[in-house]
């Protein structure tokens, strides 16, 4: 327990690093939303200067993020100029669906590249294994960009599939989004899946060459219990550190991702903001995608902990 | 916790002692200090002379990408003096070591032959006393037979004092001329090997003697 | 069959370099392999298939080694009016094919210049933070978590979100660069770090000390070839990344801009689906990336076995 409270207090303080920094950064960048607006000849001068008031866009850096860390205590996380509403729900609601998408493919990721990477150790060396390999590594050479825009075209041509967005408007249901997530869900598992099959594998080659399996067999316990019940196991600790890193490729490849398929994420929000110069969406979606990342890592570590006995008396 | 409790050492010169313990007596931590590797707390180290260690884990020693000239060389090297590579073939020749080997790697040596490669970059830099941390420990008799002729040759061509480190009491019998056990940071007990064996006085050097198995004689 | 799995890393390292070495010797080529200047438009054509355009009665040979107007030798072209689109035009006639070769030259050198930034970087504060310790690595510790603890291209965007929307095209690669490699240098630096300190550790090193070694001294012999492998490796692993990082980033617009080609922005006309559907030669880049990290890839995977089979 005491460490649960150790492992969430670095967290946070990570998290004040990472807003602290950011601020920063987007002080020293030079021009802000409001100054992009300055050339539209629609907007008095004085509107702007009212609006720059109104949010302290002038003050001093630590006056700035002083009130920020205040008013998100209060769960107010500042205000999107682009959207003109409160910028937290907004990064919220995309945040969402960025998640429904992150999950989805990662159990599905894991789910078949555990007994593919099973299947391929059993059979090392042998046709099963190498085609897997060729297999994998080929796919590791496509990039996620390439992926995406296949499955579109297919998607397109084929007529087979929604492509692109989150809902069809007007419909509405389980089905229909399923539907549209098939896509950016199939992106991100194509994607991410040759990694994972590979380090599956190699933790479970790994532990096949390990007396006690060598002794297990000599038993007669049939292979396939060996695998599941002895190998697995076993080379469960890697895995699950592997699990938390997943977390942190699959946010990346999802917001490529989202931005070329339409899906209504943090992807394409973060990116619009960053041309717009919307200063507290963009810090707001970093956090968000910090606190993803943070939280897989903690997940990792938990099941770490209460998966192999070694380390909590460690 | 301290691992050394007030130790008084004086070694002859051109003497070998022996100082016995079991693991965790602070042997190995003494060594450390009398070579300049640990700092001492307290107390005071005066040597006639420069001071090398020959390491407990000769192979650990030897950085494994290095030849074996380069690695006796180094200790010439990083003093910038002239002629490294020669003395350190001279020094390899000294060992007995067969000069063609200069250009191998030490995973290419046996056990015994690391002893030397070692040995030899101690002596580079031509050290008054030389601490021989389990130095013969773990080689086959007759390797240790031959590393123990060598020693003694050395000692004698080139005056060097020896404090070898040891675990087998019968071991620093045969070597040493005076014995020094050591217990839990101390020295508690000290003499020429053969009035500690038949007569050893304090608990501990007892129980290191009473350790030696007893072989039956050969008929 | 043990001995062709022996062999089989050895080859793939050579068939992976001579890859790589082919298609960087085209891009570093461009300029003679390419029949036209990128930036070339001809209006005529706008969306051409691969082929040649503008030729009725087929009777457009290939000409060798011809002399444009301003007498550059190129390797083979068509005598004007004609257009030889091997792979097709874009939206304004452009040469798609010219345009991969020199944008291959921005986005490679991007990804080998951030991966070199990265490297540098990272392996300079790894290995001063995993010799010296202390409030040094506690230091470089603290801030590689920070930049481990975002999403890496959450990450990037957030700095490339920090910096000016507007760079001038010819100084964009260098600053590209620049930003794509800063923002990887904190898993190289972990990497070197972890080799560093348990080098430290070893015997060889204590001995050194022993007789009288300096600090720059074991560093130089002892430390640093133990992290050359690490190195290595991660070099492999990060040009195809950051490669795919400026890809990304000209793609969404933040990166090298018109008129200079990159593999990104040439992409970037297939985010409308009439582009991504009806000419289908517009997707060229991103397989023109395929043997790239293929050849990459495949060199990482070779270093890493020859790494766990090593001494």
């Amino acid at each position: 327990m005491r460490w649960l409270m150790r492992r969430l207090a670095h967290a946070a303080l990570l998290l004040f690093g990472v807003s602290a920094l950011s601020f920063l950064f987007l002080e020293m960048a030079p021009g802000d939303y409001l100054s992009e607006m300055r050339l539209d000849p629609q907007i008095a001068p004085e509107t702007l200067a009212a609006l720059r008031q109104r949010h302290g866009l002038d003050d001093p850096l630590p006056v700035k993020y002083g009130r920020w860390l205040a008013s998100a205590a209060r769960g107010d996380f500042g205000h999107s100029f682009a959207y003109n509403m409160p910028a937290a729900p907004l990064v919220w609601t995309r945040a969402r669906n960025t998640l429904v998408l992150t999950i989805t493919a990662a159990l599905l990721s894991w789910l078949a590249a555990v007994p593919l990477g099973l299947w391929f150790a059993a059979r090392r060396g042998g046709w099963v294994d190498r085609s897997g390999a060729a297999a994998t590594a080929l796919l590791l050479a496509i990039p996620d960009l390439l992926l995406a825009l296949a499955l579109l075209m297919f998607a397109v041509r084929t007529r087979a599939l929604p492509a692109g967005g989150m809902v069809t408007p007007g419909a509405g249901g389980l089905l229909d989004l399923a539907a549209h997530m098939v896509l950016p869900v199939a992106a991100l598992v194509l994607g991410g899946l040759p990694l994972l099959v590979r380090h599956v594998r190699a933790a479970v080659v790994e532990v096949l060459d390990a007396p006690f399996i060598r002794a297990a067999r000599a038993h007669g316990i049939p292979p396939l219990r060996l695998l599941w019940r002895h190998a697995l196991p076993a080379a469960a600790n890697p895995l699950v550190s592997l699990f938390g890193l997943s977390i942190g490729t699959l946010l990346s490849a999802s917001l490529l991702i989202e931005v070329v398929m339409g899906w209504p994420g943090l992807g394409p929000l973060l990116v619009e903001a960053i041309m717009a110069r919307d200063l507290f969406v963009v810090i707001d979606g970093v956090l968000f995608s910090a606190v993803f990342l943070i939280a897989g890592n903690l997940l990792a570590d938990v099941l770490l902990y209460v998966a192999d006995p070694r380390i909590r008396t460690a | 916790m301290q691992a050394l409790d007030g130790v008084d050492l004086e070694i002859p010169r051109g003497a070998t002692l022996a100082l016995v313990g079991e693991s965790g007596s602070g042997k190995s931590t003494l060594a450390l200090c009398l070579a300049g590797l640990e700092a001492p707390d307290c107390g005071e180290i005066t040597a006639g002379g420069p001071v090398q260690l020959v390491f407990q884990d000769a192979a650990g020693s030897l950085n494994p990408r290095m030849r074996a000239a380069d690695l006796v060389a180094e200790p010439l090297v990083v003093r910038r003096c002239p002629n490294a590579r020669l003395r350190a073939l001279e020094l390899m020749e000294q060992v007995g070591l067969a000069a063609h080997r200069a250009g191998d790697l030490p995973h290419r040596f046996s056990g015994g032959q690391r002893q030397r490669l070692a040995l030899a970059r101690a002596l580079a830099l031509e050290p008054a006393l030389l601490i021989l941390d389990e130095t013969l420990s773990g080689l086959d008799l007759s390797v240790q037979g031959q590393i123990m002729n060598l020693l003694f040759d050395l000692q004698r061509s080139r005056g060097l004092t020896y404090l070898l480190i040891s675990h087998d009491l019968r071991l620093a019998a045969r070597v040493a001329s005076e014995i020094a056990v050591m217990h839990a940071g101390r020295i508690v007990e000290r003499g020429a090997p053969l009035d500690l064996l038949a007569d050893p006085r304090h608990p501990h050097t007892r129980a290191l003697v009473a350790a030696i198995p007893e072989l039956p004689c050969a008929g | 069959m043990w001995r062709i799995r022996e062999f089989v890393p050895r080859k793939a390292a050579v068939a992976a370099l001579a890859l790589l070495g082919a298609v960087h010797a085209a891009v570093l080529l461009a300029g003679y392999l390419a029949p036209y200047h990128p930036a070339e438009q001809d209006r005529r054509y706008p969306y051409a298939p691969p082929g040649i355009a503008g030729c009725e009665e087929r009777a457009c040979p290939v000409r060798w080694f011809v002399r444009d107007d301003e007498g550059r030798l190129h390797l083979f072209g068509v005598d004007a009016p004609a257009r030889i689109f091997v792979l097709g035009s874009d939206q304004y006639g452009r040469d798609q094919f010219s345009r991969l070769l020199h944008g291959g030259r921005i986005s490679l050198a991007a990804g080998l210049l951030a991966a070199a930034l990265s490297l540098g970087a990272g392996w300079v504060a790894g290995a001063l933070a995993g010799y010296r310790g202390g409030r040094l690595d506690a230091a470089v510790m603290r801030a590689s978590e920070f930049f481990l603890a975002l999403p890496w291209l959450y990450l990037l965007f957030a700095l490339r979100a920090f910096l000016p929307l507007d760079v001038a095209p010819e100084r964009a690669l260098l600053f590209l660069a620049a930003v794509i490699g800063l923002a990887g240098w904190a898993r190289p630096a972990r990497l070197v770090r972890g080799v560093a300190l348990s080098a430290k550790e070893r015997g060889y090193v204590v001995a050194a000390r022993g007789f009288g070694a300096s600090h720059a001294h074991i560093l130089r012999r002892h430390v640093l070839p133990q992290t050359m492998a690490v190195a290595l490796t991660q070099a492999t692993l990060l040009v195809p990344q950051y490669i795919l990082a400026e890809v990304t980033l000209s793609f969404l617009g933040l990166g090298v801009g018109e008129p200079v080609p990159s593999w990104g922005n040439m992409l970037a006309a297939l985010s409308h689906y009439h582009v991504l559907v009806s000419y289908w030669w517009m997707a060229a880049p991103a397989l023109a990336m395929v043997p790239v990290f293929l050849g990459y890839l495949s060199l990482a995977g070779v270093l890493l076995e020859s790494r766990e089979s090593a001494p």
